[in-house]
């Protein structure tokens, strides 16, 4: 346990924080159907269960790394244009703003057998990060006057939003009383989507050293912006419902992807779990458009010849050379070719240790040692999430306590450490009425009062019909 | 005990989606905020040989040159409407032996003059050329003879003998002073 406590806080120390698509409070929840989304091989109750659709699984966060709501517009009598150089001044191209939103509409899930366990269904995912472009916010608030010799980087600007839907089919295999693995294949069907990454190059006004004609060279260096979008002309024009389902049910740009997990019982106090999620990719390849800036380009200014002209006889057209110039040096591209996007790629890991008796409801002692692990009433532990964001691997740590309270009723409160917040509590309730299970999960639950001073807000909500084993 | 308990988790709950609310925050303040870049940006360069104030092969007269260029983004509405202050910075340099009457004229697309500048550019030799430079503040009101003008028109005239050799030169760069509304 010290070894794994050590590789989680490494990891955590090593990367940035995260914040995104982490469902800490769902993760490792047996009770919730939903968490084996999040671990195809997690541990799973019952014989079946049936997400009611369309409120199965709700799922809306987002956030902001760098400053709350309440740091952009208090109406604490400061100037706005204080607080907006104090937070530009403060930012850096690493902060970002993100936002996240899934709504399952169908789920299901049954059992084979006493080892194999099946599910299916189909989700809605938008998925939208955008990385504080600091050296533009810097150029378009000062200017570049007092910024002389300073590059304005391109790779500041890196953004991306994805409007998917997601088909997937998934098998949970218990080996033995141990080992629980579990897979999930994916059918991605991309309805819109656009980015802008990996740019590169700079602009940087500096005093002509030779290398240009007139009092400044306004140098572009290796400018290489682009922006691709896929399924734009979807949205164009009068939009219908029936137009964007057929987008939503294989209309849009396929891809494929895998989720694998695993959990490891090492007694019955001690679980040991983990899952890397979305292992996939997309291509688009129809209603692509790809917008290419690239090149190099010293700004000059426009340059006079003074020629000798007869009567009637036009200035050269200066301007239109000039601009040309540029066009040439700076050509702007729109392509049409395919092109291949990674899914952002998760990882969950987890360590739990159960105590105290026997959760209600379950057998009073697993006496012989040889059968399935049983439930213990309580459970403390800690989880590690890692998601592929295009400038960094965020991360999130989360300490959390499991109280099983009663037959039907479980409680998980979580404390998250991740780039918004060291405080982010969190709670999970989970019901079993009869057969209906219900969950509601909210965290940065300290915020509440005020959520303008909320770096981020998450909540999840779900109702499954849950049928118990033979 | 078991009703109680359920009860109570989904009030609390309850509460807390309810009771949760975004206060101390006023949006509207952003209507009145304004960014103010300082722009820099290179304008216009030249350089005039001696025997082009000789050439009368065009229709100007002896010992006089001019020459004219659009610059569409100064009449540009945008711009117009956000430009409170441009300084023109103008360096000039001459290593032939006359002065120089110059004029810069910024004319508007129908042809009407906006704004002018005028300057003389004393004599030089090759080995030590006559350096000059200009500052021309131009604050609001006045900066609205600026925007208004889609052309600059630049003539120099030699005072006296047109010279034989040497050359005129001059670099530009404007700093604009912006005011763009959060509205």
């Amino acid at each position: 346990m010290r070894y794994v406590t050590l590789f989680l806080v490494s990891c955590y120390m090593l990367m940035d924080p995260a914040f995104g698509q982490n469902k800490q409070l769902i993760y490792g929840l047996d009770e919730v159907p939903q968490n084996l989304m999040l671990n195809p091989g997690g541990v799973v109750e019952g014989r079946a269960f049936f997400g009611v659709p369309l409120l199965s699984g709700i799922h809306v966060n987002g956030g902001s790394s760098g400053f709350s709501l309440f740091d952009l517009a208090a109406s604490d009598g400061k100037l706005p244009a204080e607080r907006i150089s104090g937070l530009i001044r403060d930012l850096s191209e690493k902060d970002f703003i993100t936002m996240t939103q899934q709504l399952e509409i169908i789920s299901v899930g049954w059992r084979k057998n006493d080892k194999t366990f099946y599910t299916a269904g189909i989700y809605q995912e938008f998925d939208f990060i955008t990385y504080f472009p600091k050296d533009w916010a810097t150029l378009a608030w000062y200017g570049n006057a007092d910024y002389l010799n300073y590059p304005f980087k391109f790779d500041h600007i890196s953004a991306r939003a994805d409007l998917l839907s997601v088909f997937h089919f998934g098998i949970n295999k218990k080996i033995d009383r141990k080992w629980t693995v579990g897979g999930r294949l994916k059918l991605y069907n991309s309805i819109l989507a656009g980015s802008s990454l990996n740019n590169r190059g700079s602009f940087t006004t500096r005093l002509s050293d030779g290398d240009s004609q007139n009092i400044y060279a306004q140098d572009l260096n290796k400018a290489n912006v682009s922006i691709q979008t896929s399924g734009l002309s979807r949205f164009e024009g009068n939009v219908t419902s029936s137009d964007l389902l057929s987008a939503g049910l294989f209309g849009g740009d396929l891809g494929l992807g895998i989720d694998v997990g695993a959990t490891y019982q090492y007694d019955d106090a001690w679980r040991f779990s983990g899952s890397i999620l979305d292992i996939g990719a997309i291509v688009h390849a129809s209603d692509v458009k790809t917008y290419q800036a690239s090149g190099d380009y010293i700004l000059e200014g426009i340059e006079l010849d003074f020629p000798a002209l007869s009567q009637g006889q036009n200035a050269p057209p200066y301007y239109a050379i000039f601009e040309n110039e540029i066009e040439a040096a700076v050509p702007i591209d729109t392509l049409y070719s395919a092109y291949t996007q990674w899914r952002p790629v998760k990882m969950n890991l987890a360590a739990s240790y159960g105590f105290g008796p026997t959760a209600p409801g379950s057998v009073a002692c697993n006496c012989s040692g040889k059968g399935d692990a049983y439930q213990l009433e309580s459970e403390v532990g800690v989880q590690f999430y890692a998601i592929k964001r295009p400038k960094a691997i965020q991360t999130a740590l989360s300490l959390f306590y499991v109280r099983r309270l009663l037959r039907n009723l479980t409680l998980k409160s979580t404390w998250t450490m991740d780039a918004l917040s060291w405080t982010n509590l969190g709670l999970v309730a989970v019901s079993d009425l009869g057969p209906i299970n219900v969950y509601l999960a909210a965290d940065h639950l300290l915020t509440y009062s005020n959520l303008a001073k909320a770096r981020g807000a998450s909540i999840q909500f779900g109702i499954n019909v849950k049928l118990e084993r033979r | 005990m078991n009703q109680f308990i359920s009860h109570f988790i989904g009030v609390l709950l309850l509460i807390l989606s309810v009771s949760s609310c975004v206060k101390d925050t006023d949006f509207d303040q952003f209507d009145q905020t304004l960014l103010t870049p300082v722009v820099d940006l290179n304008l216009i360069f030249w350089e005039v040989q001696a025997p082009s104030f000789n050439d009368t092969s065009g229709n100007l007269p002896l010992g006089f040159v001019r020459d004219t260029t659009e610059i569409r983004f100064l009449d540009d509405p945008d711009t117009q409407e956000s430009v409170v202050r441009a300084d023109f910075l103008f360096e000039f340099e001459n290593t032939s032996d006359a002065d120089y009457d110059l004029v810069i004229d910024f004319v508007s697309l129908s042809g009407q003059v906006t704004y002018t500048l005028q300057t003389t550019i004393e004599a030089g030799t090759l080995n030590t050329p006559w350096q000059q430079t200009i500052l021309d503040e131009i604050m609001a009101p006045e900066v609205n003879a600026i925007t208004q003008a889609g052309l600059i028109a630049i003539s120099a005239t030699a005072q006296g003998t047109p010279p034989e050799q040497g050359n005129l030169k001059m670099k530009s760069k404007v700093r604009f002073y912006l005011e763009i509304s959060g509205q």
